[in-house]
Formats: C-alpha cells, sequence, structure tokens
C-alpha cells in the first residue's frame, strides 16, 4: 500500500516536505528476515499512526522575497509516525569515487601505504554536507591527471614493499604477480579480480619484466595501473531491474558496510563471507556489522560522521590568526584535533547515547591540551579527563568544535546557532534577503558590541528577525568559547558574556536556558533532535538527502533509537537493516 | 618521457632550439590565446547609484584618460592604459535564473558558465575558458584550459567552486596552488643533465603512461554495459578524460617555442603550511604563478589560462599595507566590503589600497605577455586576448549588475582601438560579451550559454520566478542576450 503523507516543517523560508512516494509498483518478495512493523498495535500498514500526536503544522506564509516566515512555529515539527507495509523499500544508488578519507584509510589498511596527496579531493558543496555525496566526487580532466601522478607516488613507494607483501616475491614467477592480484587486488577491488581484469594487468608486468624490470619494479608499475581502475576507485553496483527492487550481492553490501562504518574496504573475513554466499540476510549483515563494530577501524568511520556531521573541519594552524592567539602552535592544533577524535570514538563505545553525545563533561586530553584548557595533565600520553560540567556539555563545546564553528580570531554565533538548527534539529533555513549586508551595514550598533548585542540589532529589523530569532540564541549560547574554544567569561572589551537565552521551535514550548549545560539538556531530550539524528546517520550512509520512499527506512531508525534509549551504537547497526541499506532500487 | 620534460632544462634555461622558421621553412603564425583574470566581489565598494562607483574610469563612452588615475581602483592600470579596453553596462542575467538569494553561490556559479547550476549545485556546464580552449587548442592532446590560483589554498576536503568548469561542468584543470609545485604539473620535474644509465622505477612508470592508461580506460569502458545509464554517463566521462590524457602522452613531441623557458625553481618562494592563510603570501605567491601562466602559454602547453584571485574568502592583502593589514585578524574582509554601500564608508580606504594588489597584477601579466616575443617576431600580448572579469558587480550588496570588466591584448580583435573605455548604455549581458570574445578569437557565435529569456530559463528549472526579478530591468521578458558590443 501507498500511503499519501504530506507533512511540513514550518520554518522561516524553509519548508521541508515529506511527500508521498513517487511510484505505485508490485511489491518484490519480503527480504529474508524482514522485521515486523515495529510498534505493538499497528494501525494500517502504510498508514499513519493516529494514536499519536498530530504533529503536521500547516505551512506558515512566507513573506515574498525575504525567505522569512512572519510566523513562528507554535509546535515541535517532529515527524509524523510512519508505519512500514510490507513492500520493499529499496532505494536509488549512484556510482561514486572513494572520497579522500576512503582512499587515506584503503591504502594504509590494504597496502600499509601512505596515500599520495595528489589525489583529487571533491569539488563543490554536499546538500547533505557529507563528504560521501557523489556529486561533489567526480573527476575532471585534471582530477584524472593527478589520479595518474598519484598512482605513480604510490607505485614508487609499493615496489619497495612487494617483499615484505608476498612471501612468493622471491621466486621473481608470473605466478607470485598473479598472487599479488588475488590477495592484495582483491581487498581493492572489494572483490576477485576477473579474468580480463588480470590478464590486462598481468600484461603491464610481462611488458616490463621483459624490459629488464625487477619483480618488484614489474609489481610497482602493475599496481599504478591497479590504482587507477574503476573497480578500485569507483563504489560500482549492477542496476537493478527496471520497476523491480534487488536485493544487493553480498560483495556489494561487504563494500557499503566496510565504507560506512571503517571508512574503508571489507577485510578477508567479510570478502570471504560474501565471495561464500553467506551476505544474503539481515541477520548476516547485522553479525558482520557487529563485529565490525568491535574492530578499532569502526572509530574512523564513526569520527568522520561526527566531524561532517556537527561540521567540525580538521583545524589547522594557518586556520587562526597567531596574533589573536599567542599560544597557537601545531602541538596545540594536533591536540585538539586529537582530542576531538578520541571524544568522537569513544561515543561509538560504551553505550553512549545521544544525551551523552551533548552532555557528557568528559573529554580527552594530553598535556597539551591540558595546559589550554587549564586542567592538571594526565600523567603520560591521553586520558579521559573530567572538565567543568557547569562549562562544558559534550560534543558542542569541545575545543575542535568552537575552533571550526568560528572565523580565524573572532566567534561566529551564526556558525554555531546553524550548525544547532540545521544540523542537529535538521531545521532548513532560508537564503538571506538580498539586502541583509546593507541592512546590517546601516544598523545602529553600541560600541564594542557584544554578540547579543549585534544580534538584538539584526532582529530589530523584521525582515531578518524571523531567522535570527531562529538561528542566534543557541549560537549566543556558546558565546563563553572563543575562536580557539577556550572558555572566557568576558570578551576583550570587558563586557561580559552573557549565554542566557531562549530558543524558540525546538520543543512544544521555548526552551529557556542560562547556558550551554542546560541548552543542550533540553535538546537531548527533544524527539526532534533525536529525529534529526537519525536523518544525518540516513543521509551519511546514502550520501544522498532522503526522499518520501525513505520514510520506512526512516522511522525504522527512530525506532531503534527509541527502544535503546538512544544508543548511538544500535543507531549505527540499525541503519544496516533498512531496505535503503539492503536493497537498490529498481531503474 | 613527458613532453616538456624533453624539452625543458633543469636549470630553467631556456633550451638551445632553433627558430621555427629555420626548422620548418615559413614561419607559422602564432596560434591566439586567452587570459582569463578573475577576483571577487566585483567593484568592492559603492552600488552604482548617484555616483557610487569608484571603479569606472569615466561616465561615457570614450578615451581613457590619457594622465593620472584611471579612477581610484584601477590606479596601477594607468601605466598599461593604451593597452586596454574597459567595460560598463554588462550584467550576469543568468544568475536570477538560479532562484537562489545567495550572492556567493548564485554569481560564482555563473558567471562563467551563463548556465543555471545543475541541481545538486555544481556546475551546469563548462566556462568560457574551457568553451575557448577547446577550439583554440592545436589538437586534442593539447590541454584545453588551466586555471592557476593566485592565493594559497588550503587542504580541506571541500570548498566552493570558484567558478572555472570543465566539460558539462566537471571540475577544471585547477593548478595547484603552490606555484613550486605548479610549476612541476606544467612542466613536469626538470630533467636531470645527463641521463641516468640505467633505468630507474620512474622512468619505467613515465615511460609506461600510455599503455597504463590504455589498460585503464578499457576497464571503464568495459562497464559501460554493466552500470545504469546515469551511473555511465560519470564513467565514461572519466574514461573519455583517460583517452585524452592517453593521447596527450603518446603524443609526438612538437617543436618548441623559441620563448620558452622553464620558470627557475629557485625564484619561487617556499612556504609552510603556517602560512597558506587568507593570503598572507599573495605577494609573493602570485607572481611566480604569473610567471607559470605566461610560460605555459609561451610553451604552448595550453592556450586558454586563467589567474583566480582570492579562492581563499577573507584575504588579508598583506603586500598592500605597511605593518598589519587592516583585514589580518578582525579586520575581516568579507565584512568589510558588506559595508561600504557608500563610498563615504571609511572601509573605503582600505578596500581601495587592497584592491590595487589585484591591479599591480594585472599589470604584471600584461607586460610579461608583452615581453615575449613570438616566431614572427609579435608580442604573445598581441595575439593573447587577456580578459578580467569578476563574480559580482558590486561586492557591497553582492549583486550582480555592472560586472567590472577589463580588456587587453589581442589589439587586432579591437576595431576601433584600445585605451577606450566602453558604456553599454542599453545594457549587454556575460554571455553577450563571451560571445563577443569567442568571436575576436575566430568564432561565430552570437551566444554564449543558456539562450531565451530570463523567465523562460528559470521556469525551464521548476521555478515560478527567478531570484531578483525587478520590474525596472530584470523581468521575466528580459532576453539573456541583448546584442554586441561596440568595441
Amino acid at each position: 500500500m501507498v500511503v499519501s503523507m504530506n507533512a511540513l516543517l514550518a520554518f522561516a523560508g524553509c519548508e521541508a516536505t515529506i511527500e508521498a512516494p513517487d511510484r505505485v509498483e508490485a511489491a518484490p518478495p519480503v527480504a529474508p528476515g524482514k522485521p515486523a512493523p515495529p510498534v505493538a498495535t499497528p494501525p494500517a500498514p502504510g498508514t499513519i499512526d493516529t494514536s499519536l500526536p498530530p504533529v503536521a503544522q500547516p505551512a506558515p506564509e512566507v513573506v515574498p522575497g525575504s525567505g522569512v516566515s512572519p510566523a513562528m512555529p507554535g509546535a515541535p515539527p517532529s515527524p509524523p509516525r510512519y508505519v512500514c507495509d510490507t513492500k520493499t523499500w529499496g532505494a536509488p544508488a549512484s556510482v561514486r569515487r572513494l572520497t579522500t578519507a576512503e582512499y587515506t584509510n584503503v591504502i594504509r589498511d590494504v597496502f600499509d601505504l601512505t596515500a599520495s596527496q595528489k589525489y583529487p579531493g571533491a569539488y563543490g558543496t554536499a546538500g547533505t554536507g557529507f563528504s560521501t555525496e557523489p556529486g561533489i566526487n567526480t573527476i575532471g580532466e585534471q582530477g584524472v591527471e593527478q589520479l595518474l601522478y598519484a598512482s605513480e607516488e604510490l607505485a614508487a613507494a609499493l615496489s619497495p614493499k612487494v617483499s615484505t607483501l608476498l612471501s612468493c616475491a622471491g621466486t621473481g614467477a608470473l605466478a607470485c604477480a598473479t598472487t599479488f592480484l588475488d590477495t592484495y587486488g582483491r581487498r581493492a577491488f572489494r572483490r576477485s579480480l576477473t579474468a580480463a581484469e588480470k590478464t590486462a594487468l598481468l600484461a603491464i608486468y610481462s611488458a616490463e619484466r621483459a624490459d629488464g624490470a625487477t619483480f618488484a619494479e614489474g609489481v610497482g608499475v602493475m599496481g599504478a595501473a591497479l590504482l587507477q581502475m574503476p573497480a578500485f576507485l569507483y563504489v560500482v553496483e549492477a542496476p537493478a531491474a527496471a520497476g523491480v527492487d534487488r536485493l544487493r550481492t553480498g560483495l556489494e553490501l561487504a563494500t557499503q558496510l566496510a565504507l560506512y562504518l571503517w571508512g574503508s574496504v571489507p577485510d578477508d573475513v567479510l570478502l570471504n563471507v560474501a565471495e561464500a554466499g553467506q551476505l544474503t540476510t539481515r541477520a548476516a549483515v547485522l553479525a558482520q556489522a557487529q563485529r565490525m563494530f568491535a574492530d578499532p577501524k569502526a572509530d574512523r568511520g564513526f569520527t568522520r560522521f561526527v566531524r561532517e556531521w556537527a561540521q567540525v573541519t580538521r583545524l589547522t594552524l594557518s586556520s587562526k590568526d597567531a596574533s589573536a592567539f599567542p599560544g597557537l602552535s601545531q602541538a596545540l592544533v594536533d591536540s585538539i584535533n586529537g582530542s576531538f577524535d578520541r571524544f568522537a570514538a569513544a561515543q561509538l563505545r560504551g553505550a553512549a547515547t545521544l544525551r551523552t553525545l551533548l552532555r557528557t563533561h568528559q573529554t580527552y586530553a594530553d598535556a597539551t591540551l591540558a595546559g589550554f584548557l587549564g586542567i592538571a595533565a594526565p600523567a603520560s600520553g591521553w586520558a579521559k579527563v573530567d572538565l567543568d560540567p557547569a562549562r562544558y556539555t559534550g560534543m558542542m563545546t569541545q575545543p575542535a568544535a568552537m575552533a571550526a564553528l568560528s572565523h580565524s580570531s573572532e566567534t561566529s554565533y551564526v556558525f554555531r546557532g546553524r550548525v544547532v538548527r540545521t544540523r542537529l534539529l535538521c531545521d532548513v533555513l532560508g537564503s538571506p534577503p538580498p539586502n541583509a549586508a546593507t541592512t546590517f551595514a546601516a544598523l545602529p550598533k553600541p560600541p564594542n558590541p557584544t554578540a547579543k548585542e549585534l544580534s538584538a540589532a539584526v532582529q530589530s529589523q523584521p525582515a531578518c528577525a524571523g531567522c535570527h530569532a531562529l538561528l542566534d540564541p543557541a549560537g549566543l549560547a556558546l558565546e563563553g568559547f572563543d575562536a580557539l574554544g577556550k572558555f572566557r567569561q568576558t570578551y576583550a572589551s570587558g563586557k561580559a558574556i552573557d549565554t542566557t537565552g531562549t530558543l524558540a521551535g525546538a520543543g512544544a514550548a521555548p526552551l529557556q536556558f542560562t547556558g550551554p549545560p542546560e541548552l543542550f539538556e533540553a535538546l537531548a531530550g527533544l524527539d526532534k533532535t533525536a529525529d534529526c539524528l537519525a536523518r544525518q546517520v540516513f543521509r551519511y550512509t546514502a550520501a544522498r538527502l532522503e526522499s518520501a520512499s525513505d520514510n520506512c527506512a526512516l522511522q525504522q531508525l527512530r525506532d531503534a533509537l527509541a527502544a535503546s534509549g538512544n544508543r548511538l551504537d544500535q543507531l549505527f547497526l540499525a541503519s544496516t537493516q533498512t531496505d535503503a541499506f539492503l536493497y537498490r532500487r529498481g531503474e | 618521457m613527458n613532453r616538456r620534460r624533453f624539452l625543458l632544462g633543469a636549470s630553467g634555461a631556456a633550451l638551445a632550439l632553433p627558430r621555427l622558421e629555420s626548422a620548418f621553412g615559413a614561419v607559422t603564425p602564432p596560434p591566439k590565446r586567452l587570459v582569463v583574470v578573475v577576483h571577487r566581489h566585483g567593484r568592492v565598494a559603492g552600488n552604482g547609484r548617484n555616483g557610487q562607483d569608484n571603479w569606472s574610469p569615466r561616465a561615457t563612452t570614450g578615451a581613457l584618460p590619457a594622465t593620472g588615475d584611471l579612477s581610484q581602483l584601477l590606479a596601477p592600470l594607468g601605466a598599461i592604459r593604451s593597452e586596454l579596453v574597459t567595460l560598463d553596462g554588462i550584467d550576469n542575467l543568468v544568475r536570477h535564473t538560479t532562484g537562489n538569494g545567495d550572492g556567493h553561490h548564485s554569481g560564482a556559479r555563473t558567471f562563467l558558465t551563463c548556465v543555471r547550476p545543475k541541481a545538486d549545485g555544481t556546475g551546469g556546464g563548462p566556462s568560457l575558458d574551457f568553451v575557448a580552449g577547446q577550439r583554440l587548442r592545436a589538437s586534442a592532446t593539447q590541454r584545453a584550459a588551466l586555471v592557476f590560483p593566485a592565493s594559497p589554498l588550503g587542504a580541506e576536503w571541500e570548498y566552493d567552486a570558484p567558478g572555472f568548469y570543465g566539460a558539462s561542468g566537471t571540475p577544471p584543470a585547477l593548478i595547484n596552488s603552490n606555484p613550486l609545485s605548479a610549476l612541476n604539473e606544467v612542466f613536469g620535474p626538470p630533467v636531470p643533465p645527463v641521463a641516468p644509465p640505467q633505468k630507474t622505477l620512474q622512468d619505467r612508470l613515465v615511460s609506461r603512461r600510455a599503455s597504463i592508461l590504455d589498460a585503464v580506460a578499457d576497464s571503464y569502458e568495459a562497464l559501460h554495459n554493466q552500470v545504469s545509464v546515469a551511473d555511465r554517463v560519470r564513467l565514461d566521462q572519466h574514461a573519455t578524460f583517460i583517452r585524452g590524457l592517453e593521447t596527450r602522452f603518446a603524443a609526438p613531441t612538437a617543436p618548441v617555442q623559441p620563448a620558452c623557458v622553464r620558470p627557475a625553481e629557485s625564484a619561487i618562494p617556499t612556504y609552510g603550511a603556517s602560512q597558506i592563510s587568507r593570503g598572507r603570501l599573495d605577494g609573493q605567491v602570485c607572481p611566480a604563478q604569473i610567471e607559470n601562466l605566461v610560460m605555459s602559454l609561451a610553451c604552448d602547453v595550453t592556450r586558454v589560462a586563467s589567474l583566480h584571485f582570492e579562492l581563499s574568502y577573507d584575504p588579508v592583502y598583506a603586500s598592500e599595507f605597511t605593518g598589519p593589514s587592516p583585514f589580518d585578524g578582525s579586520g575581516n574582509h568579507h565584512a568589510s566590503i558588506h559595508q561600504t554601500p557608500s563610498l563615504s564608508d571609511p572601509q573605503k580606504g582600505n578596500l581601495t589600497q587592497a584592491f590595487g594588489f589585484h591591479g599591480k597584477m594585472f599589470v604584471r601579466l600584461v607586460n610579461r605577455l608583452a615581453a615575449i616575443t613570438e616566431t614572427d617576431g609579435s608580442r604573445l600580448l598581441d595575439n593573447t586576448l587577456v580578459l578580467w572579469v569578476s563574480d559580482m558587480g558590486y561586492g557591497s550588496a553582492h549583486n550582480d549588475f555592472n560586472i567590472p570588466v577589463v580588456m587587453a591584448g589581442l589589439r587586432s580583435a579591437f576595431p576601433k582601438g584600445q585605451g577606450r573605455h566602453v558604456v553599454c548604455t542599453n545594457r549587454r549581458s556575460l554571455g553577450d560579451l563571451y560571445a563577443q570574445v569567442l568571436r575576436m578569437l575566430g568564432g561565430t557565435d552570437t551566444t554564449f550559454g543558456a539562450t531565451g529569456t530570463v523567465g523562460s530559463v528559470a521556469a525551464g528549472a521548476g521555478l515560478n520566478e527567478g531570484y531578483g526579478f525587478d520590474p525596472t530591468y530584470i523581468t521575466s521578458t528580459l532576453p539573456l542576450h541583448l546584442g554586441s558590443i561596440d568595441l
């Protein structure tokens, strides 16, 4: 059954519409092990569960040209409950090139080499905010040439390692070059090579050998070709027949699991399971996902998600103004980054929840970061440390997050507030009106204005108030952290920092808070925050924005979160169990 | 072996090669080239109303002032005024078909392509430089167009597209922003003076490039019938690029221009990661990139090259100020621009001073092109059209009216001569300008990019109306092409 539902998230110039599913077709066979609809007494499949509070809101009138709604939403725009029918809802998929992070991981995991910096990165801005989106990972003429040079650089590094990688290297035989392809080529391609691929690559090897190359040189040159082939660079799947969703093959699922959970390629265990035809059920996929979770490589995948979700780009020395931060050094930059990576990875372990993520006052510090934070240094190396719970609260107050969401020397309450609204609450905000800049310039402002005074000046303008009333409060709450993420209580001007505020449009009633701990305590308890997290995990996994046909998958993720008390690890596991993950939609 | 490596010595000195006339008898006319220069934020300060403009050299069409500053922003260009044509009245109309109010994104993604961006925000088609480059190049073995960043870039995984696009809106041939790396990208690593007695692995990799690329392209083409239609487009495009690269590496070595000199590595500054920030080193980096750019034309690596200023969002312009730049730290160049709709704004002085960097570098570029003598005795500048445009009209309002345009070089393509300022009183679009540029380079184009009306293009994208419709000028019936420019 196909459902018609239309729920509007009503915000400033920014309607996010859940459309009706865009097709009606015969249901394919139910997936093996497909779970029953996750409600105890379900209403008719494919309908909205009306026993839950109605949540759809009428769309507010949008002021033409301003992109701003004159009316604040009166109730939290939580998603309507969607009850899955028995139909399979596979997801569309596009061929995509490995991201820079994935390429780096794969080169290390497969060949124990450091990736070439020449690998062409993304170009453009991802609609999802995640680096996995196919559109930003297309490649141009220059990129293809860079790939050539990157593969040559790796080949030069690979050749001296051949004797380490291949116990048969001493024989110098063609059979040993074939072993290289069967072992390392298979890992890089996420499948065994086809006969044609082997023939083409071994022809290059043989030509070099005939030209006087050593065995290691021959393998190196062959490696340069292997590293440019689509089976390595792209996630390629066979299309599904028109109108029929297809269960992904075991090898396709193995690749998807590995890229998602590890940011890398499958290990031999996963490849073997897949090639043996044992990765064709939900239970088998779940079992592998659980095994992969236990591997430290899962830290990389989760950390990448958290960084991209919260827009915590990696801090670089050059991104900050050294004159504004006299203590800034490469060591401090490394420590701030290292701390955030450890913090993020820890959220995948130990039954951490959404609330832990947003509320914990613990982080990880080495001696350098401890000095920066003004706490006692750990005895050695890195250690979990307690910070002042009245000041620090979870992910958003980590120094790396506060530094990323700032200018080079000044904070940005707009950047910070925008992340809370668009990334933590999934609100969609419109563009500034065309005269925003001139309006702002003409506003009267006090001398040495505080962020709050600037915000008030902006919000005094009706055309600006709609969006900034939503954007600014959460950002202003975080003004107690400077542009490098250090806690402060006053501005350089001597003016006090006021972190109190009210956040509208998030909960049923406006959220009043005295500072970040109260703000994030409230946000952590909202269904809307949990729903948004589920959406973001979906977008990260699917590498695209959700559509109407993903309603069931999204509901499954929401249910998994709720059933586990908002545990992050359970959400990640659940995302491997949806039709959208397991099935490719008919073309 | 790489063609450029073969031709160019390690020392940076020109190789002693015969002039083309002695090698081939008759003198071969030099090819036409195009250089596109781009900076951000247009005329920076002012809003064009009530005389609020400090870019225009004069209010009407006519000769540029013979003495004194051309204008406050163009003051450095006085030294080359006889080589210039400046334009007023050019608008980016396609931006108004995007439905996107953001001045940066909508302007930057349309001002060189004149087509709407794709739905995912990436380029909707090739930019002018690539279109011209495909036509001007000697053969498919030659690079169509190169883009040289004038500022050092960081390495974040995401940055905003600067507006240049290759085939079908794919990323451009963006050369490394480190001039030393750019040198090697464009000309290849220097050739050791004496060939090593035995092949190294690097030699093997280089000599095997064509056959490796052939095998790689085969593997892409083998997927053609195994993937969906949409995936096929992407993979086929990759394969096409590989075939182009393969052809280039397999091509026989061509004779080199006598003026072709590999820029000296010793003249290029080195800098560390901590210095790659917001244009603090632009004063050192940009001249080196200009040298790389000019020599990429002189050596016929490409026939179209672009210089892109301000890939960083908030540049410092450190070279333009004695002592700390007002845009360093909290100065915030971008915010200052937003604050200067009026030329009486106190920020204007600093913005004008900073803008002087673009002018100085433009003069340097033109002078270097003028200093290169081609095979027929003409100046490289005489065969090169230099076009300087921006992603906006007035940066203060982030709008797209009155894009600042400066043209230089290719004197024969200006029937009314140079040293002129032209005011398009009845307005012209960037599409008009670029079509005319292509005609100046030998084409017969009457349009460039999207055609029809603003409304028809917006409607074709499912928009009820475009962005910024204005009953006084930008209406749905306004044509995207309005006619030729009085050059």
